[in-house]
């Protein structure tokens, strides 16, 4: 498809923002072009690792059940980032979800009661029918329905203003730069973390260490040229999504099937071979955004779940299997750990445990005493051949550095103006309100409904 | 090893790759039973594979909703191996074992048999009826038995249709017992209503709301679906038209050709024009498939059935058009000699896929989905 020179609505990233925004746009009579990075058949940003979005809701739809109110969602929110977010943002994204659930149905969406296994999140997240590859397929599909310029494999890599005003964008699309000027823009090309230079100026060497959940094309181009032009930004470089994930997923794009839910049912050793934190602190859907942080800051970014035969089948299966040996010994010689401090580590941890009914899937009253630190729930000796571990290493979903916006999406400059026409939706100004922490499907719904009013605006500017 | 042995291996190898990576992903659960099964094992041996592929409808929701399809390095492709596999199911459950190799070749299996029934009661027919039989119109009760003796019709078909569900019986048993269906499953109605509801009404090419499945793009449609009725319900109205007859025939005297408002003839018509729309629908579709999802090459089974259901419909249809004409006993053996050849290689084609998806949708039961 040969790009024009001007259009009315330019969109860049094709993730589920960019697909909320260039449709609502579209629906309104706009040419829109959406510009992806991506091949095709790779589309969509990380919607293609999602599965659910949070929302708001007074009774059951969409497989949701129950009710979840505005009060729990901004209780939720406000309890992971520990007040580090944008209140009015924050609850703009909660009262915009439920619409934004509508709308998605009325683009063809599926949705369907939760997964087995994440049962906790019934009440308060939708799940995709066939997860975030069916989402994004079903709205490019809208998109095109409603008359959206789709180009893949073009990339932006900078951003003009004029004063207040974004007049064009460029970047290299069939081998050739281009140049295109629009009417409004809207960036919706998410995070850095995929950008391994910005990263480590982030986090130092560390960050060679970090395995990529997603799309291998979210390098930052378009926050990196719109800081370079004065936008304001929200957020500190390191504050990220990280999970604790299997140390052998690929660099990038290993997605969900890289998680290990043992951990909970383990212990966590380092390459010292000395626990680090209570792995038993709460359940897993819970906790397993804080393990990517700690694991980040363990030597070599690394760590070791370590669990025995008696609870294998306590946790969903993972892809890669286990480490196994028959003795604590002979597992740590298998993992190139200090084969006596491992040793004594899981003897303590053996000694420590208190007699207690097991249950796993309920809090259960199986803990340690007087180690540091604790194990507060889940706490069986680890005494029973054969021995597994799995490795974990951070793995990073999407970093919180992002631009500032405000309620109607616009990007806000540094000197205290807003852009007239540039707007962003999607991960690269999720930091807005999420300042750090994380609760499951947030990011979606604060893509979908700022992409959505972000496409709006785009569209009702006069031209 | 044969060559056969090690492509099957590499298919069951490539299963238990894939669904280890489903099996920790879990997102199509909601799509068909093929999912929520899997979710069952936390290993996948041969058994579970083979219950497993012949659980998939091929309806390729799960390929194009994969984050993990290629160029992803995890390569995820299932339908097309589940398809491979499928037939390595009924080659190695077929009884008689001897007649596996024909799953390989089917569709030159097919066409030699069809041919040859064909040419030779043509040839028997040239040399056996008296002068001029052949050339001439037969008319009323008992027309085309002028050209065939009943015995001899009823005969041949007799023993082929015997042998043919002698053999499905068998091979269905030996893959129930394999893939575990056991007897609380064959004792549930709850298992039971499940699996007629699923099969009657094609649930599983629903795409997991109801909308249909997906063909050569990912937009939903419901054409398979009914093309797939056409061509199930089809086959049944004609089976229902040939039990009519022999009731007539049997029991209240009445020989045919029946007229064109008696009940075999309704029937038989209805079912043949199915037939015909139904296989029609499912070939074209099959040529504008996904080449990916829905690889042609595998498709061989699936033609030879198709095209095979397909003459046999057309050829008695034109029957029916043709059957005050001289051309009746011409277009008599013709279809007679394709219906002997379709029931020749009945048991060795892909027709078992019916039976063998009903049995692994008998034993998966109601399961955990509720879909539209």
């Amino acid at each position: 498809m040969p790009l024009p020179e001007l259009a009315d609505v330019v969109v860049a990233g094709g993730g589920h923002a960019g697909l909320c925004a260039a449709i609502t746009a579209a629906e309104q009579g706009r040419q829109v072009y959406l510009l992806e990075r991506a091949p095709a058949v790779m589309r969509g940003g990380n919607t293609r690792h999602t599965r659910n979005l949070r929302v708001m809701h007074d009774g059951p739809v969409a497989g949701l059940t129950g009710s979840y109110s505005e009060a729990e969602f901004w209780a939720d929110l406000h309890r992971v980032t520990a007040g580090n977010t944008n209140e009015p943002l924050a609850r703009l994204v909660i009262r915009e979800s439920k619409p934004l659930l509508d709308w998605l149905e009325n683009h063809g969406v599926h949705f369907q009661p939760s997964l087995r296994g994440t049962l906790n999140l019934s009440h308060s997240n939708a799940f995709f029918l066939g997860g975030g590859c069916a989402l994004s397929n079903t709205l490019y599909q809208a998109a095109e329905q409603a008359g959206v310029q789709i180009v893949y494999e073009c990339r932006v890599t900078s951003v003009s203003m004029e004063g207040h005003r974004c007049t064009h964008v460029s970047g290299q699309f069939e081998g050739a730069d281009f140049t295109l000027a629009a009417n409004a823009f809207v960036m919706c090309s998410g995070g850095f973390q995929a950008n391994a230079a910005w990263m480590r100026e982030a986090w130092g060497e560390a960050a060679d260490n970090f395995l990529i959940r997603g799309t291998p094309y979210n390098e930052g181009d378009v926050l990196r040229a719109l800081m370079q032009q004065g936008a304001a930004t929200t957020g500190d470089p390191t504050q990220c999504h990280a999970v604790a994930i299997d140390a052998r997923a690929p660099k990038y794009d290993g997605g969900i099937v890289s998680r290990l839910d043992c951990v909970p049912y383990s212990i966590v050793v380092n390459r010292q071979g000395e626990r680090f934190y209570d792995e038993g602190e709460d359940f897993w859907p819970k906790r397993y955004a804080i393990w990517g942080r700690l694991v980040a800051a363990q030597p070599e970014q690394i760590g070791y779940a370590i669990i025995d035969s008696k609870v294998t089948e306590h946790f969903m299966p993972s892809v890669f299997p286990a480490i196994t040996a028959e003795s604590i010994p002979a597992l740590a010689e298998q993992l190139e750990l200090p084969i006596e401090t491992l040793n004594t580590t899981v003897q303590q941890f053996n000694q420590a445990v208190q007699p207690g009914e097991y249950h796993p899937q309920q809090l259960d009253d199986c803990r340690t005493v007087g180690l540091t630190p604790n194990k507060t729930h889940w706490a069986l000796p680890i005494d029973t051949p054969p021995f597994y571990a799995y490795p974990l290493r951070p793995g990073i979903t999407f970093t919180y550095l992002g631009l500032m916006v405000d309620s109607t999406a616009r990007v806000q400059l540094s000197d205290g103006n807003a852009c007239t026409n540039l707007f962003a939706a999607g991960e690269i100004m999720a930091g807005n309100i999420l300042g750090q922490g994380y609760c499951a499907g947030t990011g979606m719904t604060i893509g979908g409904v700022f992409g959505r009013i972000a496409g709006a605006q785009a569209a009702c500017l006069p031209s | 090893m044969s060559a056969e042995l090690i492509a099957s291996t590499r298919a069951t190898e490539e299963a238990e790759r894939l669904l280890t990576i489903c099996n920790a992903c879990r997102y199509c659960e909601g799509y068909c039973p093929v999912f929520p099964a899997m979710t069952e094992h936390r290993s996948f041996d041969a058994s579970t594979v083979y219950y497993l592929a012949n659980l998939c409808h091929q309806c390729t929701a799960c390929y194009h909703a994969c984050q993990y399809k290629p160029p992803h390095q995890f390569d995820v492709n299932l339908p097309p191996v589940f398809s491979a596999i499928r037939a390595q199911t009924f080659a190695e459950f077929v009884w008689p074992a001897a007649a596996a190799p024909l799953f390989r070749h089917n569709g030159r299996f097919a066409a030699i048999v069809v041919t040859l029934t064909v040419v030779l009661l043509s040839l028997a027919m040239n040399l056996w009826t008296a002068p001029g039989t052949l050339a001439s119109s037969h008319t009323g009760p008992g027309a085309f038995y002028a050209v065939l003796p009943h015995s001899w019709m009823a005969g041949i078909a007799g023993v082929i249709v015997l042998f043919g569900m002698a053999s499905v019986l068998v091979s269905s048993i030996r893959f129930a017992h394999h893939c575990g269906l056991t007897r609380r499953h064959l004792l549930s109605p709850a298992h039971w209503r499940a699996t007629i509801t699923a099969v009657a009404t094609l649930q599983y090419l629903g795409g997991g709301h109801g909308d249909g499945c997906h063909n050569e793009d990912t937009h939903n449609s419901n054409l398979r679906r009914h093309f797939h009725q056409f061509t199930m319900w089809g086959f049944g109205l004609c089976f229902l038209a040939t039990a009519t007859a022999a009731v007539y025939e049997l029991w209240l005297g009445r020989l045919s050709p029946f007229p064109y408002f008696s009940l075999p003839v309704l029937f038989g018509t209805s079912g043949g024009v199915g037939l015909v729309i139904g296989t029609g629908g499912l070939l074209w579709l099959k040529r504008r498939a996904h080449p990916q999802a829905l690889p042609q090459d595998a498709s061989n089974l699936d033609n030879a059935l198709l095209v095979q259901l397909m003459l046999v419909s057309v050829s008695g249809l034109l029957l029916l058009a043709l059957r005050e004409s001289s051309a009746m006993p011409w277009l008599l053996i013709i279809h007679l000699g394709l219906v002997y050849g379709f029931f020749v290689t009945l048991p060795f084609s892909k027709f078992v896929h019916g039976l063998y998806r009903t049995l692994a949708l008998l034993r998966y039961g109601p399961g955990l989905l509720q879909q539209p």
